[in-house]
């Protein structure tokens, strides 16, 4: 509404989405580690994970419309793309992204806490989903539905910060049949890391030999790379 | 100043107003200090939350925010903003018994129907108790919050509203059966990151 003259004025605006980063570098994570990777993050979540390595990520950002971030996108010139956050499925126009980056023909990975619904994702994108384990504070927000939705190319991915997170993720990995769902392929993997400061890396390494639970163990890899506190990598 | 936050370099970097809109400042007041510097922040430390009063046309009506307001022609500073409507609703003077020891981030609303608006979180410590009341028509309550609400996860909670009808999820801080999020929490959670605050499970 434009005070001065009482005419009202509709402004189209493109799609816009609240970016914190997007950078190039090596994925960390997931059955894609060792990948160059485009990494888009998204700023805010809905959630407060105790261990939560990105909690620059809640807040400030800038507002880039889908156009621009499909040309930085470009301009870096990665075939893999992770849309990531923060949670970056509270945002509507994610959802727009992934598809347009799939249409591109991009690689595109999307990563979630598994709070939000994954049905609207694209169908080539490849979900790597969190399931929330107690010591994380967050175990209510799993969304169990999802786990029907998630297919061939999806990934679930436990962080365990201690034995009773192990315990509950066994639990939930045997009752679930998610070893049966990798084994005839309706699920691409199920992947067990351990807090980074938290877990002592051989003791989880340990428990997983010792029950013979078919998972993978895994690591940040960027973490090891970098300095584990760096932004951007 | 309190490690992690942001010094205020004083009226001259003041920003501008967004465009169409306005500046505004807030108060985080935190009380019952140890003498020292290093040891600003203790677990019986307090912060001061009010409770906006009901009003149609105040579009954070009856919701828990920090004491604080638009920016004032007769205002010399954003931080005198901060100072007098602190003053103004809850009788507490921070020029007087109030410490700056930096500030936070500057905050703007995310929903496209609020007002354009900055807002400037100050941040100050109290070295003595200071009484603080419902002094203004704007104000239906004032809360003396534990710190401790912001330390640990106990008190973390997700406040759930329905827009453009889907049901959005945001987090939220419970205090005492009182919800408070949105801006509010947006700035106390950034001054709980940069306090290096991460929770317990």
């Amino acid at each position: 509404m434009d005070e001065g003259t009482g005419t009202a004025t509709v402004t189209v605006t493109a799609p816009f989405l609240r970016i914190t980063e997007i950078f190039h570098s090596i994925q960390g994570e997931s059955t894609w580690v060792g990948a160059p990777c485009t990494f888009v993050r998204l700023t805010g979540c809905p959630l407060r994970c105790v261990w939560c390595d990105t909690e620059y990520s809640f807040h400030g950002g800038d507002r880039m419309s889908l156009d621009e971030i499909l040309a930085e996108v470009r301009r870096i010139g990665c075939p893999v793309v992770e849309i990531t956050g923060g949670e970056p499925l509270i945002h509507r126009h994610a959802f727009t992204l992934a598809q347009r980056l799939v249409e591109e023909g991009y690689t595109v990975l999307v990563e979630t806490s598994g709070s939000e619904d994954v049905t609207p994702l694209d169908e080539g994108v490849h979900v790597i989903m969190d399931l929330k384990c107690p010591g994380s504070g967050e175990m209510a927000r799993n969304r169990w539905e999802n786990l029907d939705v998630l297919d061939h190319r999806d990934e679930v991915k436990f962080v365990v910060a201690d034995r009773t997170d192990y315990e509950w993720a066994r639990s939930v990995i045997r009752d679930r049949g998610l070893e049966d769902r990798v084994r005839d392929g309706s699920l691409r993997a199920i992947l067990l890391s351990p807090v980074w400061d938290g877990q002592d890396r051989r003791a989880l390494a340990e428990w997983i030999l010792e029950d013979g639970l078919q998972v993978r163990f895994q690591t940040q890899l960027h973490k090891h790379i970098w300095d584990p506190g760096a932004r951007g990598v | 100043m309190l490690p992690g936050l942001l010094p205020y370099e004083g009226p001259g970097h003041d920003p501008d107003p967004p465009q169409g809109g306005f500046l505004a400042a807030v108060s985080l007041i935190l009380t019952r200090i140890p003498g020292q510097d290093g040891d600003v922040v203790g677990s019986d430390s307090r912060f001061l939350l009010i409770r906006r009063a009901r009003h149609d046309r105040d579009p954070w009506s009856g919701q828990m925010a920090l004491p604080g307001g638009r920016r004032d022609p007769t205002d010399t500073s954003l931080l005198a903003t901060a100072i007098r409507e602190t003053r103004e609703e809850t009788r507490v003077d921070l020029g007087a018994a109030g410490r700056l020891v930096g500030r936070l981030s500057t905050v703007t609303p995310r929903t496209p129907h609020l007002p354009a608006l900055s807002v400037i979180p100050f941040v100050f410590t109290l070295s003595v108790p200071v009484a603080a009341t419902a002094a203004s028509a704007e104000v239906a309550e004032v809360v003396w919050a534990p710190v401790t609400l912001l330390q640990g996860s106990q008190a973390r909670i997700t406040h759930y509203l329905p827009m453009e009808g889907v049901r959005l999820a945001f987090p939220a801080l419970d205090v005492d059966g009182r919800t408070v999020w949105g801006l509010t929490h947006r700035i106390l959670d950034d001054f709980r990151i940069r306090m290096g605050w991460r929770g317990a499970p």
